[in-house]
């Protein structure tokens, strides 16, 4: 069963806002570049433009495998075994008496 | 870790009755232990005694931090800097409001003042104010709620979306270890300024602020370097009357400069950056270089050390700022090499890191951080220790007290 989760406002439409409300600034401040709707539309401007910023930089950070990870790590695509689960696994190998499989060993040792 | 504060009733005839104090609120870590002796001597006492221990979890244990910063909430460096040196990493509140300015740790959790707006954005408009204006903040509801959780009990706290610009629904937060309060006022109303265990201003000056500004937001369709400047020098006003008053009640300023090592730099790469002090603040002791109290200057390469240009200047000394007896520790320039990073921790005292190293390693736990080359990364993270210390500070003298009350 798909959980519907809010999905966030994409980047764009953030970009159009600022624009907008650097737009909206010229009509506000046109009549008196010191009064408050002036200075309330440079803060608009401020504030959309932190916001835009913001989403850049979690659109830059989104991996959507380690998104998809955090709030399923019990698939198969996000697993993840410690060293000792490793161990145990590769010397069933090693007991063959192989060297090709003690190799294989070592190298899962070390990470 | 439990706080039990210990009753004891004493009663004249042989049968005691427990009751349970009906002030104190019930949350779901309270559990109530009662423990019941009678002694068979009634002696010049003349009765039995009975003792009821409640023994509750997280309550009144919440230490509060205000920050106050201009740059948005809870997404600073700042924040995550502070919360890494706690461990974990910090993340809105899974399955709410994506656009939740929240953030939650195990141990810590960021509230952004922004979400204390009573007027939204058409709301301001209509008005003329900006968010700066205390008019567009509701420091009641800021007040009740800081307290509530400081005193471990849940609130609903409402949502500021700065996409829409609306207030959107309520979201639940629990009264968490840490509460860090960031945004524009933490220290405006003087009732909110007495719950904050210890407070932070961060200070950027117009020179540093317009160089990131030009970095961050060129790239943003719409912005011409006349309108980024505009922007910033329209807020001034507003800024100056509300927000930077603040300063003289923080009991730590970072303060972020243009350097001095490069003449005419006009960039904001390289940083001039000043952790102002307070002096005789509880459970924070001021770091130092070499010896506390007198002034040094310090440039710390030469012969063992080999930096390049433009270079590290330390100073360090005792100041006075807005009246009050302060530290100032400053350092300009910025680091190149890891050994340079740790040359320079092992010649600060009072660090309060749990070991030889524990700077540098946070530094580099977050090089990608904007400032980790600099003092405002060194700074902010040397804060952050200094919180960590404060917290288990009070959290020790929370419980020792108790134990003494049971003594008696």
């Amino acid at each position: 069963m798909q959980v519907m989760k809010p999905v966030r406002a994409a980047p764009d439409s953030i970009s159009e806002k600022v624009e907008k409300s650097v737009k909206e600034v010229q009509e506000a401040c046109s009549d008196d570049p010191v009064s408050g709707e002036c200075v309330a539309a440079w803060d608009e401007v401020k504030e959309l433009s932190a916001a835009a910023s913001h989403a850049r930089d979690k659109k830059k950070d989104n991996d959507p495998l380690e998104n998809y990870c955090k709030d399923n790590p019990k698939t198969d695509e996000c697993r993840t075994y410690d060293n000792g689960s490793i161990i145990y696994i590769m010397t069933s190998f090693f007991v063959f008496g192989d060297e090709k499989f003690g190799v294989v060993l070592k190298l899962f040792l070390s990470c | 870790m439990a706080v039990c504060p210990v009753y004891t009733t004493q009663s004249l005839n042989s049968t005691c009755s427990i009751s349970t104090p009906s002030k104190t609120h019930f949350s779901s870590h309270h559990n109530h232990l009662v423990f019941y002796r009678t002694s068979k001597r009634t002696s010049k006492r003349g009765g039995s005694s009975s003792c009821v221990i409640t023994c509750s979890a997280g309550d009144s244990q919440t230490v509060v931090i205000g920050l106050a910063a201009d740059s948005g909430c809870g997404k600073s460096t700042f924040m995550r800097r502070l919360t890494s040196v706690f461990g974990g990493a910090a993340e809105p509140p899974k399955g709410g409001n994506p656009d939740s300015n929240t953030l939650i740790s195990d141990m810590t959790t960021v509230i952004c003042l922004d979400d204390y707006h009573s007027l939204d954005r058409t709301g301001r408009k209509e008005k003329g104010v900006t968010a700066l204006d205390p008019r567009a903040n509701d420091f009641d509801l800021m007040y009740e709620q800081v307290k509530a959780l400081k005193s471990g009990i849940a609130v609903d706290k409402p949502i500021y979306n700065h996409v829409s610009g609306l207030l959107d629904p309520p979201e639940l937060i629990k009264p968490p270890k840490i509460l860090v309060i960031e945004g524009l006022h933490p220290m405006f109303d003087e009732r909110v300024r007495d719950l904050l265990d210890f407070s932070i201003y961060l200070d950027i000056s117009n020179e540093v602020k317009f160089a990131w500004k030009i970095q961050r937001d060129m790239a943003e369709r719409g912005h011409s370097l006349e309108s980024i400047k505009a922007s910033i020098e329209a807020r001034k006003p507003d800024f100056d009357a509300f927000i930077d008053p603040q300063k003289q009640y923080a009991d730590a300023v970072i303060e972020v400069l243009p350097t001095q090592l490069i003449p005419d730099d006009n960039e904001g790469k390289v940083l001039r950056v000043r952790l102002i002090m307070k002096e005789g603040v509880e459970h924070f002791s001021p770091v130092y270089l070499f010896d506390e109290g007198s002034t040094i200057s310090w440039i710390p390469c030469g012969r063992k050390l080999t930096c390049s240009y433009p270079g590290i200047k330390f100073s360090y000394g005792p100041d006075t700022y807005f009246g009050r007896e302060v530290s100032v520790l400053e350092m300009d320039g910025q680091f190149d090499r890891l050994d340079e990073l740790i040359y320079v921790e092992s010649h600060l005292s009072n660090l309060s890191t749990k070991f030889y190293g524990e700077v540098t390693q946070q530094m580099l736990k977050h090089a990608d951080f904007p400032g980790s080359n600099n003092g405002t990364g060194l700074f902010q993270t040397i804060v952050g220790l200094k919180i960590r210390d404060l917290y288990e500070q009070i959290t020790a003298s929370k419980t020792a007290a108790p134990l003494q009350a049971t003594k008696a």
